[in-house]
């Protein structure tokens, strides 16, 4: 949309590489945005000397290369929250070439509020009214060419999810510096007047003057100090009158871009009224979260056994081969090991990362919180942080990415550490093992003991770190956003590219750990491994757990990579190993072919019992390995031995979930923290007058 | 505009009521009593654990909605 006021500004030419920022308040469709302009080239990764998520995309403008950035949803250049100071920090200190401001077209006038925030920096703006197609179901019509008189500035409008967004790049491209539209009550612009002339913009003069924490040389803050105090000598706070004048006039332009032409879909608040209910709100998001779970591991798990076959057929196609054992057996249940690893979590993070895309997008997630806030004022935990605790109990990796949706890093913090004590899956094959051995009669008590325990430590840790940095309460969500329907593209995209994050960022980590793993299992050490060796080492400190055989010590080792690994290192320490099976190459084929047939008869399956009812089972594993395990250790050493596993350090994916997530320094607490836990309380465990 | 909400919120109002009064939008209104409360000048009346489970909260509340008050 023109200008007619920009008219006698020449638009800036467009530079060989530019960067342009998308600012606007959440939900305003901005990833949609970057998705339509830019296809599939997302790429995820952090802030600088930060762990928020950052969306960016490149893309051929002319002549130009033109990165687009995606800065983190705020309303407004006074931050609430890490976030919108990461906004603020990153336009003063890191301009960008041009401001994309994305407004929601159903929120004109609350979206104004930035906006006009943002036209006192001075930096090259154009305005993206999206949304179009939801203001017209609330009975709104927003005129582009009034609101672009009214500001100064070029304005298009996109229904950016559908990919209606032509005019975009055109109005980016026009871009002009923007002359402050807002006149704030006298007092408060007499003193903006004394100090304008010596600030780069008004914006900063005024971030100044209503004492915001703004990067400017000390004479300038000392100004605007002495015209604060004056301003408040008088009666006058700067920061009500600053409110009063932009209110006013994002009031003023509103009235003058909006026109509502028709009644709102009662849709929204209908469905607001079933979601939101006092009784019914907690069931329906218990059964949404399920259904996401259910959705994620009945459909990963058939990918999951095919990664796991490949990983199976190149082993033997290796072990047929002419190479020297060890380097055979590095080849194999090293690298190949190490990047199975790795690769076995990507179906599961990636149809997880489908789910949550699709209920943050569709409005759902927002609703959630509400509903879950009231149950989670008790651990002093917004309602958000219910959803990784949950997905907590299917696998921790997913779930402590998914405490990225925590807008405050301290909530982020407590959720992610309080995670890798929740009992994962991967645990359940060494509860059931041990319990059904040892507390044949008591086994699904003891089991469900286990996750009970992980649950209520989980939360502890939670409450004290909430305790130790006095964590406040948020106030709630500011909004909720309309229901959507989002486009699958977006939501493949969002998911692939975060998926590929994990594995450019955790992949690494985890392959160097099943490396030294393999080496400690297999590199020969005079008579026997150092696996070996490190495991009579350590067992002088379980005996006090009442574990004393070094097999049952060392099987925790392996268990850092992975903790259903346990279980098979178990069997080979005290069954002896299997070793590798050499294959051809017709027969591994063959197998790769099956493989891929189950996997997809597989998917099949797991669509149709999304729809199926509901059936627990417990797996017993086979008995030589239990007849064994009786005469290794007594009951209560067996149950000393489940909590440690229980608590003791988290897998080596999650360990770098976390490190992703939480920073280094924090994951490497969590480790000490959670051995000296799973420690103390496997020993009191081990020592509980009880009779099996 | 300012004035005229801070007085209205010597008795407790939701963000739909004080839009109501301030002829804003109840989200402009939201934005502007969360701003109020980053200095101090409002704060949420938290309902706590006991409006959950009352049958009559639809009557003083709309859904997502809480009050604030003037402090």
């Amino acid at each position: 949309m023109s200008c007619p006021r920009c008219a006698p500004q020449a638009p800036l030419a467009l530079k060989a590489e530019e960067r342009w920022a998308l600012v606007g308040n959440p939900n305003t469709g901005k990833s949609s945005l970057i998705n339509a302009l830019a296809g599939a080239d997302l790429e995820v990764g952090n802030w600088s000397g930060t762990t928020l998520e950052r969306l960016s995309a490149h893309l051929s403008v002319g002549e130009g290369r033109v990165e687009l950035v995606d800065l983190p949803g705020t309303y407004s250049l006074l931050p609430t929250s890490p976030e919108e100071a990461l906004v603020l920090k990153e336009l003063l200190q890191n301009p960008p070439d041009r401001i994309l401001n994305v407004l929601d077209a159903g929120n004109l006038e609350r979206n104004l509020v930035l906006t006009l925030e943002l036209m006192e920096l001075g930096l090259p703006m154009a305005l993206v009214v999206n949304l179009l197609d939801e203001a017209e179901a609330k009975g709104l019509r927003v005129d582009l060419e009034a609101l672009a008189e009214a500001l100064g500035l070029p304005v298009a409008g996109a229904i950016a999810a559908r990919g209606q967004v032509e005019g975009v790049l055109e109005a980016a491209l026009g871009a002009l510096a923007p002359k402050p539209p807002v006149r704030y009550p006298a007092p408060l612009e007499e003193a903006l007047a004394a100090l304008e002339p010596s600030y780069p913009n008004r914006g900063l003069a005024l971030l100044a003057l209503l004492g915001e924490a703004v990067p400017l040389p000390e004479p300038l803050l000392r100004a605007a100090q002495e015209e604060r105090e004056k301003l408040l000598r008088k009666g006058h706070d700067p920061y009500l009158l600053a409110l009063e004048g932009r209110y006013q006039k994002a009031k003023e332009v509103y009235e003058k871009a909006v026109q509502r032409h028709g009644t709102p879909s009662p849709l929204t608040e209908r469905l607001d009224r079933l979601v939101l209910h006092p009784l019914l709100g907690l069931p329906l998001f218990l059964l949404a979260l399920f259904l996401a779970f259910r959705f994620t591991f009945a459909l990963s798990s058939p990918w999951v056994d095919l990664i796991g076959r490949v990983q199976e057929v190149l082993a033997g196609w290796i072990a047929a081969s002419p190479l020297p054992p060890l380097l055979r057996s590095f080849l194999a249940e090293g690298v190949v090991a190490g990047v199975g690893t790795v690769l076995a979590f990507t179906p599961v993070l990636f149809l997880l990362y489908l789910a949550l895309a699709f209920l943050e997008t569709s409005g759902f997630l927002a609703r959630m919180a509400f509903v879950a806030d009231r149950v989670m004022q008790w651990a002093g935990l917004p309602g958000k942080a219910f959803i990784p605790l949950v997905l907590g109990f299917g696998c921790n990796v997913p779930a402590v990415y998914a405490t990225r949706a925590l807008a405050h890093p301290l909530d982020r913090l407590r959720v992610a550490l309080a995670i890798p004590f929740l009992a994962c899956g991967a645990r359940l094959p060494v509860f059931t093992l041990f319990a059904f051995v040892f507390f044949p009669k008591n086994a699904p008590l003891v089991v469900l003991g286990l996750y009970l325990l992980g649950l209520l430590v989980g939360l502890a840790t939670a409450l004290l770190l909430g305790r130790l940095f006095q964590a406040g309460r948020g106030e709630g969500a500011m909004e909720l956003p309309p229901y959507r329907f989002p486009p699958l593209k977006l939501l493949l995209r969002l998911s692939l590219a975060r998926t590929g994050s994990f594995v450019r960022g955790a992949g690494g980590p985890i392959l160097v750990a099943v490396l030294l793993i393999w080496a400690l299992l297999h590199v020969p050490l005079g008579a026997t491994s150092p696996y070996a060796l490190l495991a009579q080492a350590l067992t002088p400190l379980f005996d006090p757990l009442g574990v004393g055989d070094w097999r049952l010590v060392g099987a925790l080792i392996p268990g850092f990579v992975a903790k259903e690994v346990v279980v098979g290192a178990l069997g080979v320490s005290f069954l002896g190993e299997a070793g590798l099976a050499p294959l051809g190459l017709l027969e591994g084929l063959r197998t790769l072919g099956e493989a891929f047939g189950h996997a997809l008869a597989g998917t099949l399956q797991g669509l149709l019992s999304l729809v199926a009812p509901v059936s627990f089972s417990l797996a017993l594993e086979p008995t030589p390995l239990q007849a064994v395990l009786k005469d290794a250790v007594d009951p209560m050493g067996a149950l000393a031995y489940l909590v440690f596993v229980l608590l003791y350090t988290p897998c080596v994916a999650t360990l770098a979930a976390l490190r992703q997530v939480v920073g280094t320094r924090w994951a490497a607490s969590s480790v000490a923290y959670q051995l000296l836990l799973a420690y103390a309380l496997a020993f009191l465990a081990g020592h509980l007058p009880l009779k099996p | 505009m300012t004035q005229k909400a801070l007085d209205l919120l010597k008795t407790p109002k939701t963000a739909s009521q004080l839009a109501r009064e301030l002829g804003l939008t109840p989200e402009a209104a939201r934005l502007l009593l969360h701003q109020l409360a980053r200095r101090g000048y409002a704060k949420p009346l938290p309902c706590g654990t006991a409006c959950g489970t009352c049958a009559f909260r639809g009557a003083c509340q709309e859904p997502g909605e809480v009050y604030w008050w003037r402090t």
